[in-house]
């Protein structure tokens, strides 16, 4: 028999708020966390909107050292495991392990290197200690003393998501009873100005499925799921928040950044993993999109949802616009919306949006509305066509 | 007919210092190569290190030039190892079903350089996109895709040196529950001054042109950068025919415990590797090669070879402890390049003696069942059991 995956604890920090709680509230009250951005030195995109972490990050994570994108990892670490597992035997937290998603790593103290040597011709080598993006997950699992699996996921914006799949996976092979999984990233000037030669900044803010959308707006943040077999939950009587019942991943195989436009890459990732977790379309209640704010994007995702719900869709809305698109983390922070969302029995609405785009023909959800929902779904699309589907659903169903 | 345990090795394809075929990289692993000062235009005086590249001439006979003029450096050694492989040919018409894993440390750094560059220099003006799309980690991965119209999962693992290690793992795992009928997965890193430059700042590199001799009495601390792509193809069904490199039995990665005396704690390793090998139904003294990522850094050497005599003790027999990196330098995915050789030694029935450390006593075979073992300072390793047919 297939072993039942649960969420047993979520923690999330993020410009909408650094504590579950606090990001249900952003979300109920629709408050966006964009703010004009200030975080680093930039000529051409100080003051933009983007989706800051205002709080103390060592303060919330209690680490000195390590880059702020493990700052942020081990803060939603700390929230997720409750401490440290509360309940759980010793070995099974040997076996326990971490997979994030992670892209820019340090990358903003990697900038500070280059420049000076560009510009001073100096060296400091040193500022080069956490270019990698593999600190953070060695971080989350130093600070909570885990010595299961321990890996890094960059697969650009849905590495969160597919961190959180292939945690699963794992738990589903017996290899481990517990992985902390989600993602992280924090500002760099290489993603501001990246996505900024794409011309996909939009400079008042990402409006999601919104017909004026000129793209998206930057964030930072990070997202960790506790997830385990429900044997293991069982045993440390752990509450569960949530079953993972879904999950895939697919590739468009169509274009280095653009997804296909029919949508048809993440249409096979929402029919895997609604397949994989036995599920019609008419289960799914909720759909939390990836919803960017691009074109492009937004056109391809409810091309995809259409086909595969046909009309109505059920509701659906991007939560970008509280977060600001967190790249790696993303996947995660919406996984953790959609945990609250089940867990608080409501639907999040879509904030940002005053006109909806035609060409975007999907249930968009408008208003925050109570809602007795058993099935959500998660999708987040990254660059190379990246697709990838996770259903999240209360638990006892 | 009995099911075999494991996934086939269908086939490999390298892009390596050492060679760019398989026969090219066992011709030279009886003489280890020696390194070449590295020049970086523009920035041989900050760097003055030696090191192992890759020779990349046959990519205008092989890859299309209108591509890869697009392309960073990772991305073409990649496609290069992936045409060496026999792709798109070797996956039989899956390729709606083929999943890519790629395992990438450091991901595409010339390109993302390249665009920090121009940023500093251009103060944020004049952009230029198309090495910021290059720049992610899973361009690699998303190229692979694209080329060959690889449409299931795709995956890239950027950690450390177990990069390649746990693609591989995720690639047996969806193989195993029947998520993909195939598998690239490829393990790419390129030299860059990022690279050369992180490794000086923490005192990594020895001085000059020395041959690498991992394993070797007398070693000096240090060891020296490399570069490379591998490509293999894997299948849960026997697609290869007679053509098979042998099976993949077990993959597993975890953090190690560190100890003050041993670096790492021993007998914890020895329960990870017994883990590894019970699960895939082996015994210790089965194993009859160990293929370690050590890369001639005495103080890491003494580290693998201590795991080594961990599990031989277990085994109740030695079991002979060989190296690889002396052929391509150091480099985080470099073990997705020992993975390929296991492969070729599988394949062969011979292992070359220049794996081997020691100069004398080199041990005759069989070689059957062979062991990777890989860790990184960080405190992560990782270990792959393969077996021939």
């Amino acid at each position: 028999m297939k072993r039942e995956v649960v969420v047993t604890g979520v923690g999330i920090v993020s410009a909408a708020g650094v504590s579950p709680e606090e990001t249900w509230n952003a979300l109920k009250e629709g408050r966006s966390g964009l703010t004009p951005f200030s975080l680093l030195s930039s000529a051409k995109y100080a003051g933009v909107p983007a989706g800051q972490v205002s709080a103390d990050l060592a303060l919330l994570s209690g680490m000195q050292g390590g880059c702020r994108g493990d700052r942020l990892a081990v803060a939603a670490a700390r929230q997720a495991a409750g401490g440290s597992f509360p309940g759980a035997a010793p070995r099974d937290l040997e076996r326990a392990g971490v997979i994030l998603g992670a892209c820019v790593g340090g990358m903003a103290d990697s900038e500070i290197f280059l420049q000076r040597l560009l510009l001073e011709n100096s060296m400091d080598t040193g500022l080069l200690r956490f270019h990698e993006c593999a600190s953070a997950a060695e971080a989350v699992a130093e600070n909570l003393g885990l010595f299961g699996p321990c890996e890094t996921i960059s697969t650009a914006c849905s590495s969160g998501s597919n961190a959180i799949c292939l945690a699963a996976d794992m738990i589903l092979s017996g290899e481990t009873d517990i992985m902390l999984a989600g993602g992280c990233d924090s500002f760099s000037r290489l993603t501001l100005n990246g996505f900024g030669s794409l011309l996909l900044i939009d400079p008042e803010g990402c409006r999601p499925f919104d017909e004026k959308r000129k793209g998206i707006s930057l964030g930072e943040g990070a997202a960790l799921l506790v997830l385990e077999s429900a044997d293991s939950a069982r045993r440390r009587k752990a509450p569960v928040l949530a079953k993972l019942s879904g999950w895939a991943n697919t590739c468009d195989a169509y274009h280095a950044t653009a997804p296909a436009p029919d949508g048809s890459g993440v249409m096979r990732a929402m029919r895997a993993a609604l397949a994989n977790g036995g599920l019609l379309p008419e289960d799914i209640h909720y759909i939390n999109a990836h919803g960017t704010a691009t074109l492009d994007n937004d056109r391809a995702e409810s091309a995809a949802i259409r086909e595969v719900f046909g009309d109505p869709t059920p509701p659906v809305s991007s939560t970008k616009r509280l977060f600001g698109h967190t790249f790696a983390a993303a996947g995660a922070i919406e996984a953790v919306v959609c945990v609250l969302a089940l867990k608080n029995g409501a639907i999040p609405p879509n904030a940002g949006l005053s006109q909806q785009d035609p060409q975007c023909p999907v249930r968009i959800q408008n208003l925050f509305e109570a809602s007795d929902i058993s099935h959500a779904m998660s999708l987040s699309l990254g660059f190379g066509g990246n697709n990838n589907c996770l259903i999240l659903s209360r638990d006892g169903n | 007919m009995p099911i075999e345990p494991g996934v086939e090795i269908v086939t490999i394809g390298v892009t390596s210092p050492a060679g760019n075929s398989p026969e090219a990289v066992l011709a030279a692993a009886d003489q280890a190569p020696k390194p070449a000062p590295l020049s970086f235009p523009g920035r041989e005086a900050l760097v003055g290190a030696s090191g192992f590249s890759c020779d990349l001439s046959q990519t205008r006979e092989l890859l299309d030039p209108m591509k890869t003029r697009r392309w960073g450096r990772i991305q073409t050694m990649s496609l290069l190892a992936a045409k060496k492989a026999s792709l798109p040919g070797a996956l039989k018409g899956n390729e709606a079903q083929t999943g890519v894993y790629v395992g990438t440390g450091l991901g595409s750094l010339g390109e993302t350089a390249v665009f920090l560059e121009n940023m500093v220099r251009q103060k944020e003006n004049f952009p230029k996109p198309a090495h910021f799309v290059n720049s992610v980690h899973n361009s690699t991965a998303s190229t692979l895709g694209l080329e060959f119209g690889l449409k299931g999962e795709n995956i890239t693992v950027a950690h450390r040196e177990i990069s390649f290690d746990a693609a591989l793992g995720h690639a047996f795992s969806a193989l195993g529950q029947g998520r993909v009928k195939a598998a690239v997965v490829c393990g790419a890193d390129e030299m860059n001054y990022f690279h050369v430059l992180t490794g000086l700042s923490k005192g990594l590199w020895k001085k000059g042109e020395e041959p690498l001799k991992p394993l070797a009495p007398g070693n000096s601390p240090g060891t020296l950068p490399g570069e490379g792509a591998a490509v293999c193809v894997l299948a849960a069904d026997g697609n290869a025919g007679g053509e098979s490199y042998g099976r993949l039995l077990g993959v597993k990665c975890g953090r190690y415990q560190r100890d003050a005396h041993t670096y790492i704690h021993l007998p914890k390793a020895g329960d990870f590797l017994e883990e590894l090998l019970s699960r895939a139904g082996v015994k210790a003294s089965e194993v009859d090669l160990l293929l370690l990522g050590a890369n001639g850094d005495s103080r890491l050497d003494a580290v693998y070879l201590g795991v080594g005599a961990e599990l031989g003790r277990r085994a109740g027999k030695d079991i002979p402890p060989a190296a690889f990196k002396q052929l391509c330098g150091d480099y985080r995915a470099a073990s997705g390049f020992g993975f390929a050789l296991a492969a070729l030694i599988l394949r062969s029935g011979r292992v070359p003696a220049g794996l081997f450390g020691k100069t004398t006593g080199t041990p005759g075979g069989p070689f059957k069942t062979i062991l990777l073992y890989n860790l990184s300072r960080s405190g992560v390793h990782s270990a792959c059991l393969l077996r021939s047919l």
